[in-house]
């Protein structure tokens, strides 16, 4: 059945009814550093199981952790990213329960004096999502569940994570999509965490309620889990808000309980995972192994000197400074590699514009039909420096379009140089009118229409001629000259 | 005393559960001592002596993991084997 929105409201198929969704996010990022939060263990993805553990780690009796200086730093960068305040004393607490992917028993976390709270992320709407809070902890192990039993990789175990919560100001699945797209790329220009997702580098989590339009008051939230894209996290809104409200008019109040649901992509449906453990059930308590800290003046101004400018000042100032479209804008900041990428270029080649579309339609093109080995632009050998010498040739003239472009894609497929792969594809040869004019002649002769078309005033008819010459030449004549000389032929003979 | 074993994942029987609860209660006895500390005035604070304790962030080399697997119950291909536990994980 489907169901009709009327902006964030949502109206039941079955009683017309008009019904608000309020949503917030959990998101857990991990933060870019070497070694685990609290031991010298190194980070890895995809490492053989248990190999990257230690006693810290897998909670041995008498271990004591020691935290990671990179951690405070990079954490504090993400609150300033994030426009949130610094807290300037903190300190970290235990969050105590059982479970075997969990060595010590508890997992160190942080929960009544968070290093940081507030700030938050402005939507295109207008909406501002405020976040509640942010806080710094350790990630959990990986767990595999087989018939013989659950097998247990520690190499997670400590990871640093910062697990940021929103207040509940969003209310549709696509703000939640259109949040963490932002938040991702806050992060990601901030240099404190790839929040590469399929590495599991982002995580979140769902709380969404539904309620009558125009009732005061919110209903019982539910949390949704097990979100690995997100894609994920829209339609599972798209399935959990008809969930509640079917079950509201089904039921009546109370029909819908405080629960953790798990999300299935395949059937595309919540389940219930559990009755949540009340907070109390935790018994947090501050960690007695880590003295408390001290978040310093010259930490927070060193990090913020660090900072570089973000994502929506970027797309603004290459609207209004470099006069691209706000589409060209959006794509060129897709990431940190593409937008510094971009501005190297374009910086060098002096112009913006032709850098913008040499970037979108074919460097990036190149990565996302896999035409290239690289994971972003950063690690292409086709430097920036090399892009906007492209740019300039064709400027020139040395360059046709054509030759331009084929020659950009001989050097991302090769590697090679761009005046080597110049000479190994012959571009830099010239074509002497005469011999232009030549194939140019026996074109017409072999399309003797063209001549009468362009005549009666078709132009367009010179197109057939154009790419026998192309052909002749071997694919290196400029089609902008053979437009010329085949007009002249034409208007020569007329 | 059944709501504390349930969240430690500990299924004690009725016995166990009798005569576990005095133990608990005599222990928790002890702390109460500190409740008659005079606080007056003193501030609160999660930490005693040291502050501000870190270490860079320099790979220190991790352990064999068999030397760590070989302390654990069970091993399956590198991994610690537990009882399936499905769906409780935070």
């Amino acid at each position: 059945m489907s169901w009709e929105r009327d902006g964030h409201v949502w109206i039941s198929p079955q009683t017309g009814a008009r019904w608000v969704p309020t949503i917030g996010l959990e998101v857990h990022a991990q933060l870019s550093t070497k070694t685990k939060l609290f031991c010298g263990c190194e980070v890895s993805f995809g490492a053989p199981p248990n190999t990257h553990t230690c006693p810290v780690c897998t909670g041995q009796p008498g271990a004591l952790p020691v935290l990671n200086e990179a951690v405070l730093e990079l954490a504090v960068r993400a609150a300033l990213a994030l426009g949130a305040d610094v807290a300037r004393e903190t300190h970290f607490d235990r969050k105590n329960y059982f479970y075997c992917d969990l060595p010590k028993n508890f997992q160190t976390s942080q929960y009544d004096h968070p290093f940081c709270s507030g700030g938050g992320i402005e939507l295109s709407s207008g909406v501002f999502v405020r976040l509640n809070r942010i806080h710094m902890e350790e990630d959990a192990g990986k767990t595999m569940h087989t018939e013989a039993g659950s097998l247990v990789d520690l190499n997670r175990a400590g990871v640093p994570l910062i697990e940021s919560v929103t207040e509940a100001d969003l209310s549709s699945p696509e703000d939640a999509y259109e949040y963490l797209t932002r938040f991702r790329e806050i992060l990601q220009f901030a240099g404190v965490s790839t929040a590469d997702m399929e590495k599991g580098e982002l995580r979140c989590d769902v709380n969404v309620s539904v309620r009558p339009e125009g009732e005061e008051g919110l209903r019982t939230k539910v949390e949704v889990k097990n979100l690995n894209s997100f894609r994920h996290v829209q339609s599972s809104l798209e399935h959990e808000i008809p969930r509640q409200v079917a079950a509201y008019e089904a039921e009546g109040a109370g029909a819908v309980v405080q629960e953790t649901r798990l999300w299935d992509p395949d059937r595309e449906e919540t389940r219930t995972m559990r009755v949540k453990e009340g907070e109390s059930d935790y018994r947090y308590f501050p960690c007695p192994d880590l003295p408390e800290l001290h978040l310093t003046e010259e930490l927070i101004e060193s990090q913020r000197a660090l900072l570089p400018e973000l994502p929506k000042e970027r797309r603004a100032r290459y609207q209004s400074e470099l006069g691209l479209s706000e589409y060209d804008a959006g794509v060129l900041t897709g990431s940190r590699a593409t937008a510094d990428y971009f501005e190297e270029a374009a910086e060098r080649s002096g112009d913006p514009k032709a850098t913008a579309n040499w970037v979108s339609n074919e460097l990036l093109r190149a990565l996302g039909a896999g035409e290239v080995k690289a994971a972003s632009l950063a690690e292409l050998s086709f430097r920036p420096s090399d892009l906007s010498l492209v740019i300039q040739k064709a400027a020139s003239g040395e360059l046709h379009s054509k030759g331009a472009r084929e020659l950009v894609r001989e050097c991302l497929r090769t590697g090679e140089g761009v005046e080597e792969t110049i000479q190994s594809l012959g571009l830099d040869e010239v074509i002497d009118d005469s011999q232009l004019e030549a194939w140019c002649e026996e074109a017409l002769e072999a399309n003797p229409r063209v001549r009468d078309e362009v005549l009666a005033g078709n132009a367009k008819a010179l197109g057939a001629c154009i790419g026998p010459v192309m052909k002749a030449s071997g694919g290196k004549a400029d089609p902008k000259r053979i437009t010329e000389v085949l007009k002249g032929l034409i208007e020569g003979s007329s | 005393m059944r709501e504390t074993a349930d969240l430690a994942r500990l299924d004690l029987s009725d016995e166990e559960c009798a005569r576990l609860e005095p133990e608990l209660d005599s222990i928790l006895e002890h702390f109460k001592a500190l409740s008659e500390l005079d606080l007056e005035g003193v501030e609160g604070t999660a930490s005693v002596g040291l502050q501000d304790v870190t270490r860079p962030d320099v790979p220190q080399g991790s352990m064999d993991p068999e030397t760590l697997l070989a302390r654990a119950p069970r091993e399956r291909d590198s991994h610690y084997q537990v009882p399936r536990a499905v769906g409780g994980s935070e």
